[in-house]
């Protein structure tokens, strides 16, 4: 049954995947913590560039994938540092990380931060290994009714984990999927939304989509933070390094944490902010007797950044097993995926067990890789902080145009891309965050063909939706997940309220 | 123009409403020759626009406070940057890579609050940096402008 990891190795371990898997995890650790840039604009910037090296698949991924979990490493150093969270899977860091740096313990704090990741991260990456082999034999039996009802359950997830108002989460999905109509629909030949023009026969491409929904909002969303830039007193790092004593102090929180981010990050459509806000407020409501989370407790630091990283690494199983994005970072990964014309999903652990095995066996390496990385040097990340918005914004533009020019040769690719760089700055400035809009997009197509595909089927008769176990089972949990947050907010005395 | 009451949430709903009865609009216009499909194309878009055509009124009547397009000095700059990066897109395969980036760069990095001086200097390491990484080190193809060709 393990066979795949066995295989995983042997792909991992060649020298060329090792060289990835640690260029990976220092590019993932600088991107994460340039200020502003988060794991899913780096990716989204990076991708590209990863396509054109002419690379294997495997070799891409694991490429991508250490850039994923080192920017989940990178991200809570502005957290620490500067209070100011690198991306929204951060900013629980802050509440106990900047206390702690303010004390003067900037260097235990990252120090410990670092482990905590590397634990948690490693929980997840074992749950990986031995659950999702076993979701895959389950998914193999799913039909397009079943699919169909999986993003329901996806979209019940998302709506109610991702982002503090459900609605504008909604109708930014609801967006994302109106964008996926685009283009020539592949069953009937019937062009939708495309106003006659040819370049939009094809529909958005996925890749000039993310980089401008991500790299190119985020270079307008610059403007408004560029006037903060003179104020950074930064507070020195110091020696990183943290007492046995203190990390043992922290081991329920970490376990605990780490758990909980694996689990949540596995359901589809929730990511890394989830998790480590609900690790955070767990451990607030167990252990915080004396009054000191939020004044620089360890614990509090421990918790959210165990939890990002596992949640980092759950959101794979979703990837890997059904060929849904567990994450925003992970939808942007399936787009990579796309770019080789490998489908994730079940069968992906049979047919191409290099990419599936070696994919996770590359998270092992890189999780070693980033502890031993970031321990001794986490003072020169740090110096990454310092880089003024008027280097920073430039280089983020010439990787963007760079990227797509790349995939397309055509400035057209390029208009689009400044286009929906407008599109997702306004709704950031309304108030919407933009992962739902690439996961809406992602899901929502699928969501579409797997419908029609299952009413093809049994000739029109909507009974096929609910005909299976495994369809009214996913029914039945996405009303649960829709109706559990009214339910504990009811059931609990009001004592939280703040 | 960022404030703290709602109206801007409002606006924008409103805007929202008139893409969705547009998108459902543009859906019932869609010619369908044959379909192979009990739905259709045009059915999923149907369902979407009824989505957000709800979302939209619920959030006119819910509006969130504090949202909206800044004004004055980041707008100006706002407005600065995208009329950069369209130029860039324009020049970009016309005048080449090396021409139309140390511009682009240069000038954004002025807009970002460098002197002449470091925006200069900043704009000219980036483009040769950047090229030379590219070019030779991963063999990337930028365009040469054609200028030169011609």
């Amino acid at each position: 049954m393990f066979d795949f990891m066995i295989h995983g190795f042997d792909v991992a371990l060649t020298p060329l995947n090792l060289g990835l898997a640690l260029c990976g995890a220092i590019l993932g650790t600088f991107f994460g913590a340039l200020p502003g840039i988060g794991p899913i604009n780096g990716i989204a910037i990076l991708m590209p560039l990863a396509y054109t090296l002419g690379l294997p698949a495997e070799s891409a991924l694991i490429l991508l994938a250490g850039i994923y979990t080192g920017a989940e490493y990178g991200g809570r150093m502005s957290s620490i540092l500067l209070n100011v969270p690198g991306d929204a899977g951060a900013v629980m860091t802050t509440l106990d990380g900047h206390p702690l740096a303010k004390k003067g313990l900037a260097g235990p704090a990252l120090g410990l931060s670092a482990v905590a990741s590397f634990v948690g991260a490693t929980i997840a990456i074992i749950g990986l290994t031995l659950f999702a082999p076993l979701l895959a034999r389950v998914a193999v039996m799913f039909g397009p009714a079943e699919f169909f009802a999986l993003m329901i359950f996806a979209f019940a997830s998302m709506s109610v984990m991702m982002g503090s108002d459900p609605l504008k989460t909604g109708i930014a999905a609801v967006l994302g999927v109106m964008i996926a109509m685009i283009g020539v629909d592949s069953s009937t030949g019937v062009l939708r939304y495309t106003f006659d023009m040819p370049e939009l026969y094809d529909g958005i491409d996925f890749v000039v989509l993310i980089i401008g929904l991500f790299a190119v909002s985020e270079i307008l969303l610059m403007l408004e933070q560029a006037a903060r830039d003179g104020v950074t007193d930064m507070p020195a790092v110091g020696r990183v390094f943290v007492k046995f004593k203190e990390v043992i102090a922290c081991r329920g929180a970490i376990l605990r944490s780490g758990f909980m981010g694996f689990v949540i990050g596995t359901l589809p459509g929730t990511g890394a902010s989830v998790a480590s806000a609900v690790a955070y407020t767990t451990e607030k409501r167990i252990n915080d007797r004396e009054g000191t989370f939020g004044e620089g407790d360890m614990r509090g630091l421990a918790a959210p950044e165990a939890a990002n990283n596992a949640s980092a690494v759950g959101s794979f199983v979703p990837l890997l097993t059904l060929g849904i994005p567990g994450s925003g970072t992970t939808a942007v990964l399936l787009g990579a995926l796309m770019l080789y014309n490998i489908t994730p999903g079940p069968m992906m652990f049979s047919e191409r067990p290099e990419v599936a095995g070696g994919l996770i066996a590359s998270l092992y390496i890189g999780n070693v890789v980033l502890l031993l990385l970031n321990l001794p040097l986490a003072g020169l990340f740090a110096k990454v902080l310092t880089i003024p918005r008027w280097v920073l914004v430039p280089f983020v533009a010439l990787l963007a145009f760079v990227g797509v020019y790349q995939l397309h040769s055509d400035p057209i690719a390029i208009y689009t891309m400044l286009a929906v760089g407008v599109f997702g700055y306004v709704l950031r400035k309304f108030g919407f965050s933009l992962a739902p809009v690439i996961l809406g997009y992602v899901l929502g197509g699928l969501a579409e063909v797997n419908l029609r595909r299952a009413l093809a089927i049994s000739g029109g008769s909507p009974d096929v939706l609910w005909a299976s176990g495994i369809s009214i089972g996913l029914y039945i949990a996405a009303v649960a997940l829709l109706v559990a947050p009214w339910l504990i907010g009811r059931l609990r005395p009001r004592k939280y309220a703040d | 123009m960022s404030d703290s009451s709602t109206h801007n949430d409002r606006i924008f709903a409103g805007l929202l409403l008139v893409l969705a009865i547009g998108f459902g609009a543009m859906a019932l216009a869609m010619h369908v020759p044959f379909a192979y499909d009990p739905l259709g194309p045009t059915a999923f878009p149907l369902i979407l626009s009824g989505a957000l055509g709800v979302m939209s009124i619920t959030l006119m009547l819910r509006p969130a406070a504090g949202t909206g397009l800044p004004g004055g000095r980041v707008g100006a700059q706002l407005v600065g940057v995208l009329v950069v990066l369209i130029a860039y897109a324009a020049l970009f395969t016309r005048a080449g890579y090396l021409a139309s980036t140390v511009v682009a760069m240069i000038v954004l990095a002025r807009i970002f609050g460098a002197t002449w001086v470091k925006a200069i200097i900043s704009g000219v390491v980036l483009t040769a940096a950047s090229y030379g990484l590219f070019v030779w080190a991963l063999g990337i193809v930028l365009p040469v402008g054609s200028w030169l060709v011609y």
